[in-house]
């Protein structure tokens, strides 16, 4: 072994390490920000020692803060813990007449920390139904789309989170939100975004809003928003959701008119993914491996002539597929037998010799 | 090892496996991607939760806002950051008036500060929508908001408005209002009121003060005079002069 070497070994190894720390840093602060946020009635099984607000105390603080015109940090505080309780709690607040509107007039308010609190406070109250979302996005969804442009980070990110409870509620509290151009500003926010923590939860409320209806993003929004996807080289399963919806789901992004340099960078995007991509044992990395797999099978039905593009890149696509197949989910697998019928007609096609099914290694057990 | 061949599918269990799937494009919502989308975990709404301790860790830490005349206090950089931002983040230079994006800053500087913005005003619509988003021009700052309450439901009083001219209406509506109310009270009550005396005194009449009307009222009088005065002088002049021709008219 020469010095050389040594080195050179070294330097993967301390490299490794440095992808591991980095790796273990960025799912650290995933962990700590999660832990930020709660489901409805989560609260009271994490913490039990934790006050317990009934109907009665929401009642309470609801008249109090109507009487001064004015609510503090500490009432705010727990109203927004009310909320986070139970969804009863939620409807007491909504039928009180009035009290909506003096959080409504915190948010708006001069001091900063009063807006951050109140802002939280009405995230905790989308969690709702549909009558407290309807509520939030009339009396506060102007100012919640104004504060997404906020300096403040904390108040933008819970603005933003208000907004996505609100997107994921069926009732006029979307159609409210769009009427305020919600789906032109979450696009415009996702572009000019210098915070890569915030750059998901945009994503997300765009994905949601597509799942709702796709057609809401104009189609010089979404070719805006699919350019940007595409040169960001997406690492996470949900940029390849939206990538796949904005493609396939909207049609304003045809694939006729790309060309063929375009379409090669998506089956890049695709075989890269599936390439990293080692298990299924998350969300993110099942997210990721479903929608390369869709995103391939699509290109090689609307655009035969990628397949050089994934030749180039992957000479043997079938051990990339047995890899996959490897991993004995039964639902991927039945995908990914669609990619490779597709991937035989897009063969014929080209005229391209060679049989995928030959080196395939498709387990009895696993297949339906 | 013919085991571990008979445990994979042959190439022709393969094809008639194939032939049972449909090929070609799918959409999202594709009956074929059902199952798939099982998978993926429908999104849950979440609250936020804040951690008040975490102030319990910053109260030895003094800050102060640095902006002349603000000098407010602050436990944490993180409070300091926050009040900066919201509150001078979008500071208008000229009037000192905070706004809340860069967005309003725009509409305040163009619309309270700039002359040939209001000349232009004049002669087509200039004032644009409060939604970034929205390309909408109207006339003036009242259509504007026509527009906003009608088409993208903004609450009537909408917080963040900019424009005086509005604003004042809006203020200038309820003191009428409430000005109306008064008088309709007054007229009620004009028979009692009238009875009663404005003011009373005990020993001194007059108030030992600069009473300002008063003394407007004084200078108006003398300047009635004077001027009665003028015009009197000018009639006798006048009146001489006519005298003075008839005499010279007179045959001698």
């Amino acid at each position: 072994m020469t010095s050389n070497d040594i080195s050179e070994s070294t330097q993967r190894l301390r490299e490794k390490i440095r992808v591991f720390q980095a790796a273990e840093r960025n799912s650290r602060r995933e962990d700590d920000t999660d832990s930020m946020r709660l489901g409805l009635g989560e609260i009271s099984q994490l913490i039990e020692e934790l006050e317990n607000l009934t109907e009665k105390d929401v009642t309470g603080l609801a008249s109090r803060i109507k009487r001064k015109k004015h609510a503090s940090y500490d009432d705010m505080f727990r109203l927004s813990h009310a909320f986070l309780q139970s969804v009863e709690n939620i409807a007491t607040f909504v039928k009180i007449p009035g009290a909506l509107n003096v959080i409504v007039k915190e948010l708006t308010g001069s001091d900063a920390k009063s807006q951050v609190i109140a802002c939280e406070t009405l995230c905790n109250l989308s969690l709702g139904d549909s009558v407290p979302c309807e509520k939030i996005a009339t009396a506060a969804g102007s100012y919640l789309i104004t504060h997404l442009d906020s300096s403040e980070l904390r108040l933008k990110r819970t603005s933003l989170w208000v907004l996505t409870n609100i997107l994921a509620t069926d009732g006029k509290g979307i159609s409210t939100l769009l009427s305020q151009e919600i789906a032109s500003k979450l696009v415009h926010l996702y572009l000019e975004c210098k915070y890569p923590e915030l750059e998901d939860d945009i994503l997300l409320a765009i994905d949601i809003l597509l799942e709702k209806d796709a057609n809401v993003i104009d189609a010089n929004d979404q070719s805006k928003l699919y350019d940007s996807l595409r040169t960001k080289q997406p690492h996470k399963g949900l940029h390849l959701n939206v990538l796949f919806m904005i493609l396939f789901r909207a049609n304003s992004v045809s694939l006729e008119t790309e060309n063929f340099e375009r379409t090669s960078e998506l089956v890049e995007i695709a075989i890269n993914t599936l390439n990293a991509a080692e298990h299924l044992n998350s969300q993110d990395n099942i997210l990721k491996v479903l929608y390369s797999i869709r995103i391939l099978g699509n290109l090689f039905a609307k655009c035969p002539d990628c397949f050089v593009a994934v030749e180039k890149l992957c000479p043997s696509l079938s051990s990339l597929v047995n890899k996959v197949l490897s991993w004995n989910n039964k639902t991927i697998n039945k995908e990914l037998l669609w990619l490779v019928k597709n991937t035989i007609s897009c063969q014929t096609a080209l005229n391209r010799p060679g049989n995928v099914l030959k080196e395939l290694q498709v387990s009895r057990l696993t297949i339906f | 090892m013919a085991g571990s061949l008979s445990a994979f599918l042959t190439e022709v269990d393969l094809l008639d496996l194939l032939n049972d799937i449909p090929g070609g494009c799918k959409t999202a919502d594709d009956p074929f991607f059902s199952e798939g989308n099982k998978l993926l975990k429908p999104f849950v709404k979440q609250g936020v939760i804040s951690f008040g301790d975490e102030e319990e860790l910053h109260k030895k830490n003094y800050v102060l806002c640095n902006v002349p005349g603000c000098n407010k206090e602050f436990h944490s950089v993180y409070e300091y950051e926050s009040h900066y931002n919201s509150l001078h983040r979008y500071l208008c230079h000229q009037c000192k008036k905070c706004l809340p994006t860069p967005h309003f800053l725009d509409l305040h500087i163009l619309e309270q500060h700039d002359s040939y913005f209001s000349v232009l005003a004049q002669h087509k619509p200039m004032f644009a929508c409060f939604l970034e988003e929205c390309k909408q021009m109207s006339a003036t700052p009242e259509e504007r908001k026509d527009h906003c309450i009608r088409i993208h439901k903004f609450p009537s009083n909408f917080r963040f408005e900019t424009s005086p001219a509005v604003l004042s209406k809006g203020k200038k509506e309820r003191k009428d209002s409430q000005q109306s109310d008064v008088a309709m009270e007054e007229t009620s009550k004009s028979e009692v009121a009238s009875k009663v005396p404005k003011n009373f005194s005990f020993g001194h009449q007059k108030q030992k003060v600069f009473d300002s009307k008063s003394y407007a009222r004084i200078l108006a009088r003398k300047h009635k005079k004077e001027t009665e005065m003028e015009c009197e002088n000018v009639s006798a002049l006048e009146d001489s002069k006519t005298v003075e021709d008839l005499m010279e008219s007179l045959p001698s």
